[in-house]
């Protein structure tokens, strides 16, 4: 490692400083403010207060930004980012370039008028060390930190840590020289993202739960003199208890309402004007009104590509391109974490299919047909019964407390359990597995579904496994596994000589192309 | 005379470990002295979850119900029923191999699991050692991926000699020990 005695050390940008005491100032004021205010001795003797205010202020406000800012300095070593922080306990850490997960760069709108922002380096460990900061830097600075950092990451020589395979990102597009657009996300779609996002159906399913319980809880033992008191006090002793139960509904469905529209106006925000771009060879992420960001990936970073369709979207033909990495995929706003979307929130399919042929230019998969490939595998046809009874106990264990919120009445839902069984064919028709040359294609799923591209190169762990009911009609299960976080794909009940076949296959191919350089 | 058996089972387990390492493609079976590892931990446990039940009922309560004798005893049934029944019938079933370049290993008697490991993916490898086991001169081999379901394979039952061997073995065909 380089000398960090020889390193040219850069501090935050002053304004950082006012920044830090301006969010002290208002935590203080807000605690202490009302407790001062709402004291009637304060105001008698308001002279006493002043040198213990200012000595408040001092020490609650001054000393703690004045040192944070002092103690915090950076350096771009020859081959590693020094970062160093910590008031009482000193903390430098030193990111080998080649480690770089992604390099990802906010601006809040004070940010903007200060002309300051954020940047935050991802390392790809997980936990509190995972992340270096440096939250308040010039702009310009932040961006020519974010190209320079760009620049000077490189696979470290000699492996260890994540042990990317000798051809480690074979199947992965060569770097362009210049930015490509590979896509864009309109107002529109946006917006249609927000619409569908999964709440909805969490709503949709409180509100059919409130309208099934309508009757009953007049009769319920607590809410049902709750709910007469409310209508004695409203005064309208002429309407029987529907009058208050239904304006009840009224409220809740209204509160609803609005908490979806506001849902899809913060969606909107979020996410304006996003563009994934393709840029030597990283994927650059930029988006965002209120605070924008710009995140980079390096491309050789990414472990698996996901096509996600949950239901809602599946429903108007959109989805959600999903790119894992061992990286925590998060950026820095105003001293808050917020999640970097994994790729892009909302697609059309034929637009996410050009992407992800950009990504891996060699893949021949056909992602409109239900048989994505030739040679696709569902699940054997023999587990429709296992299915049906997992979504069986599944339904049950799911009543079972929402029974305790609406009464018994719930249990009549299981009178749709045969259409639940009716609907097990659908899930072996959803998911299955391919293999195209390099590249495992995974499809999970029932309603919605969920498509994993997962270079073979990136595998980590397969595992096979047979419970003693699959045994006995000769099915099993298999796991693959990459680095990228979340990414578990599972190939669930293929024909027991198929997901033998299907590791034998994945583990030949990693004895022949898997040593490490 | 039980110790001479453990010697006889020994000696056929040393010739079993021999061939294995002639023949890379066979499978490894764990040491016979981790059934008695299993069963003595599994009593342990049974009987330390039962006897701090006991004792509540013969010493803090006034009138234990009467079934709360069978209910405190029955951690103790239990891990004697799984001491007779399950740890023979666990460790028939388990096996591992090392393979030119992965390492493969299968276990579990109700729900069978096979995981393939490649050595490249290997992150780092552990030799642990708990109480009881150390009682037996065995150890745990635990061998950690970067796999994002955090998942590390973990093989029981070696003695700590070859735990260490087999520990160093991957090592070096993972290439950890590569000079940088």
């Amino acid at each position: 490692m380089s000398d960090t005695s020889a390193l040219e050390y850069r501090r935050q940008h002053p304004l950082a400083l006012l920044v830090g005491m301006g969010h002290r100032l208002l935590g203080v004021t807000l605690i202490a403010g009302p407790m001062v205010l709402l004291n009637p001795a304060v105001r008698d003797v308001p002279e006493v207060l002043v040198p213990s205010v200012a000595g408040m202020l001092v020490l609650l406000v001054l000393l703690p930004a004045g040192l944070t800012w002092a103690t915090q300095w950076f350096a771009i070593g020859h081959d590693a980012l020094v970062v160093r922080s910590g008031v009482l306990f000193r903390r430098t850490r030193t990111i080998p370039y080649g480690r770089i997960q992604g390099i990802n760069t906010a601006q809040s709108p004070m940010q903007r008028v200060l002309g300051l922002g954020s940047l935050r380096v991802d390392t790809g460990q997980q936990g509190v060390e995972a992340e270096a900061e440096l939250p308040m830097l010039r702009w310009s600075d932040v961006l020519a930190l974010q190209e320079e950092l760009v620049r000077r990451r490189r696979p470290v020589v000699g492996g260890g840590g994540e042990a990317v395979p000798a051809d480690g990102g074979a199947s992965v597009v060569r770097p362009a020289p210049s930015g490509t657009v590979l896509a864009t996300v309109s107002d529109r779609e946006l917006l249609i993202a927000g619409a569908t996002s999964a709440q909805l159906l969490v709503a949709l399913g409180a509100i059919a739960g409130l309208v099934d319980r309508a009757g009953g809880w007049a009769r319920m033992p607590v809410l049902g003199p709750l709910l007469r008191l409310l209508e004695a006090r409203a005064g309208s002793g002429t309407a029987p208890d529907g009058g208050v139960i239904a304006a009840v509904f009224a409220a809740a469905i209204a509160g609803l309402a609005v908490l979806w529209v506001v849902g899809v106006v913060l969606t909107w925000a979020r996410y304006r004007g996003f563009t994934l771009r393709h840029v030597g060879d990283t994927f650059v992420r930029t988006y965002g009104w209120l605070n924008r960001v710009s995140a980079v990936t390096p491309l050789q970073r990414i472990q698996a590509l996901s096509w996600r369709e949950p239901v809602l979207r599946r429903l108007v033909r959109y989805g959600e391109l999903r790119a894992v990495s061992a990286g925590a995929m998060t950026v820095q706003v105003n001293g808050n974490q917020a999640d970097v979307p994994t790729l892009v929130p909302i697609l059309p399919l034929d637009r996410a299919a050009a992407a992800i042929a950009h990504v891996y230019p060699g893949l021949r998969v056909d992602w409109a047909s239900a048989t994505p490939r030739p040679d696709w595998q569902r699940p054997s046809r023999r587990t429709w019964a296992r299915t049906g009874v997992a979504w069986s106990v599944r339904a049950v264990l799911t009543l079972v407390p929402v029974s305790f919120l609406f009464g018994s009445v719930t249990w009549y839902a299981l009178w749709g359990l045969p259409l639940v069984w009716a609907c097990t064919p659908l899930a072996s028709h959803v998911r299955g597995v391919a293999r195209d040359a390099d590249t495992l294609i995974v499809r999970e799923g029932g309603l919605g579904r969920e498509t994993w591209v997962i270079p073979m190169a990136k595998v980590q762990l397969v595992h096979l496994r047979q419970g003693p009911w699959q045994r006995a009609i000769g099915t099993a299960s298999v796991r693959i596994t990459t680095a990228g976080i979340g990414s578990i794909a599972d190939v669930v009940d293929l024909p027991e000589a198929s997901a033998r076949a299907l590791v034998q296959e994945i583990s030949g191919w990693l004895a022949t192309n898997a040593k490490r350089g | 005379m039980m110790r001479d058996a453990t010697a006889n089972v020994e000696a056929a387990h040393q010739g079993a470990i021999e061939t294995t390492r002639a023949d890379a493609e066979a499978w490894t079976t764990l040491h016979p002295a981790i059934v008695r590892t299993w069963q003595t931990s599994w009593l342990l446990l049974g009987v330390g979850l039962s006897l701090p039940l006991l004792a509540i009922g013969l010493f803090l309560m006034l009138d234990p119900p009467r079934w709360w004798y069978p209910v405190a005893s029955a951690p103790a049934v239990l891990g004697a029923i799984a001491a007779a029944t399950l740890a023979r019938r666990r460790f028939g079933a388990w096996r591992f191999r090392r393979e030119d370049a992965l390492l493969a290993v299968r276990h579990g008697v109700m729900i069978r699991k096979e995981t393939v490991m490649p050595y490249s993916r290997i992150q780092h490898v552990d030799v642990t050692q708990g109480p009881v086991a150390r009682r037996f001169g065995l150890a745990t081999l635990v061998v950690h991926t970067a796999s994002a379901d955090g998942h590390a394979v973990r093989i029981p039952g070696l003695r700590v000699l070859d735990a260490q061997a087999l520990r160093d073995d991957l090592a070096t065909r993972a290439g950890l020990f590569d000079p940088l």
